[in-house]
């Protein structure tokens, strides 16, 4: 694959989620609840691109495919955009911009303040995503965007919150996060090198 | 138990109300009295001759029958039809609210017995044709769910206490416990493990008792479809929406406090009163406000959903942060 249709493959995945919401419209028609309707469904797209945004990583290294790097920051990109949805959403649509009440829900929920502090996080590293903030921050640049781990941490804990009983699937995003996580931190080039040896 | 406050007791003028009457003339609609209405004229005004003189239901939606009220007594319109019966909880279908209509469509209710028991002079098996004898109301009651949304739904059904009646609980009886069908094979959300089927609830005997608990048969003026718990369930108005248990087989009074589903999956979380309280939070979120289904932005969440004024006394001294 050349870079420019690995680009492609990249806003392909990213649209995934809107696509998906799109035929569920088709197939089931415009929902009965359509606030927390799109708050769930923009939610897990954002989930669910961080979770591909941070496996990049990972498949480049155990592929040995270096030119799949160009979709970490699409994807990234994309997770930021359906978390500013699903926020925009809860502001917008859930509490019609009523400051008052949205002060004291998300302070009085853990599980909005997880929330709250995950797009906080990830603000700063959509900003710096740019070529040009990538230079000028240099090394560090890379040190900023370990921040992502933590925001994900909180996208999780977000979620494992707000289920009801069943925390089957947050328990799954944990799990899939958790292992990216691990095969960042392991050295696992040298030990596939050390065993091609 | 207690007397039943003469404001919970539907003025016979409102019962017949002019319009109830034309629409019972024009559509054979079933007998209806508003959900306690305490100030008829005021909560629920009788419209203009010219409106009541409307054409009465000619395209209905499939299903919908005719009802007498289009909004609650402080107002507020009915929640659409289609959201009423496709946007529900039903764990023992699916816990996908919009997907339990089609889960429990072709959910068989006949035959269909209610055992009565416990603590009563007279224990007895009802089937379904005698339980339906025993009164078609329409009640327009507000429905707040513990999960922060809301709706206003014309229920149809009589009060739980007629059906009570019948059994004559025992003086020793303190409590009433409710049990929905349990059968794996035809509500095939009982077979995930997280729960202890069947579903159950229960209420204090003089909540039970009161005018307002509903045992609701019908919604929108025709009889409940199986998504809203068909053939009969609760409706009581001032508790969060899951204390109005579902499909009912089994009624038991009883002197001990009965366990619910709720409370034996999370004690932390869900109490025996569950009555509606914006100033006890449930730990996970705010019971602040709500949102109405069909609304944008939330309102504020009324104590005891806005039947304080009947129901407030049934809790006189008691700490409703303890007893939540």
């Amino acid at each position: 694959m050349n870079r420019l249709s690995i680009r492609i493959s990249a806003h392909l995945i990213g649209l995934i989620p809107l696509l998906w919401y799109a035929s569920t419209l088709w197939r089931h028609g415009w929902p009965l609840d359509p606030v927390a309707s799109y708050i769930a469904a923009s939610g897990t797209a954002a989930l669910q691109l961080l979770v591909a945004s941070l496996a990049v990583t990972p498949v480049q290294r155990l592929s040995g495919r270096s030119a799949l790097g160009v979709m970490r920051r699409p994807l990234g990109l994309y997770a930021f955009a359906y978390t500013m949805a699903h926020l925009l959403v809860y502001l917008m649509l859930d509490y019609a911009w009523n400051w008052s009440q949205i002060s004291q829900n998300i302070f009085s929920k853990r599980h909005l303040i997880a929330g709250l502090l995950a797009t906080l996080l990830f603000i700063p590293l959509a900003l710096t995503s740019t070529t040009g903030w990538q230079k000028r921050l240099g090394r560090w640049w890379k040190h900023l965007h370990r921040i992502v781990y933590g925001a994900a941490g909180l996208a999780v804990l977000h979620y494992v919150w707000l289920v009801k009983s069943d925390t089957r699937i947050p328990y799954l995003y944990a799990t899939i996060i958790g292992i990216l996580l691990l095969m960042r931190l392991l050295p696992l080039r040298k030990v596939l090198h050390a065993q091609s040896r | 138990m207690p007397p039943i406050p003469s404001s919970e007791i539907t003025p016979e003028a409102l019962f017949w109300n002019r319009r109830r009457f034309m629409q019972t003339a024009l559509a054979g609609a079933a007998l209806t009295i508003p959900g306690c209405a305490a100030t008829p004229s005021a909560s629920n005004p009788t419209p203009a001759p010219d409106a009541s003189a409307a054409p009465v239901a000619t395209t209905l939606p499939a299903g919908q029958g005719t009802v007498a009220g289009t909004s609650d007594e402080l107002g507020q319109p009915l929640t659409d039809f289609a959201a009423v019966t496709g946007y529900n909880n039903y764990y023992e279908f699916t816990t996908d609210k919009q997907a339990v209509a089609a889960a429990a469509a072709g959910f068989v209710t006949n035959p269909w017995t209610v055992q009565v028991d416990g603590l009563v002079a007279k224990p007895r098996q009802f089937a379904l044709e005698d339980i339906l004898k025993l009164g078609n109301e329409e009640r327009i009651y507000r429905l707040r769910c513990v999960e922060g949304w809301s709706m206003v739904i014309p229920w149809s059904g009589f009060s739980l206490n007629k059906l009570l009646a019948l059994v004559e609980p025992t003086s020793a009886a303190k409590y009433v416990r409710f049990e929905t069908l349990n059968d794996p094979e035809r509500m095939p959300g009982q077979k995930e493990p997280w729960y202890t089927w069947p579903y159950a609830e229960g209420l204090r005997l003089d909540e039970a008792m009161h005018d307002l608990t509903l045992m609701a048969t019908g919604v929108y003026g025709n009889p409940l479809p199986p998504q809203n718990g068909a053939p009969l369930r609760l409706a009581v108005p001032w508790k969060y929406g899951f204390k109005s248990i579902k499909s009912i087989v089994r009624i038991t009074l009883t002197d001990t406090q009965p366990t619910s589903l709720w409370m034996a999956a999370a004690p932390d979380e869900y109490g025996f009163y569950a009555n509606v309280n914006p100033r006890v939070d449930h730990p996970r979120w705010s019971q602040a406000d709500e949102r109405r289904i069909g609304d944008t932005g939330r309102r504020q969440t009324l104590m005891f959903n806005g039947y304080a004024d009947a129901v407030a006394s049934l809790y006189t001294g008691m700490d409703l942060r303890k007893f939540y």
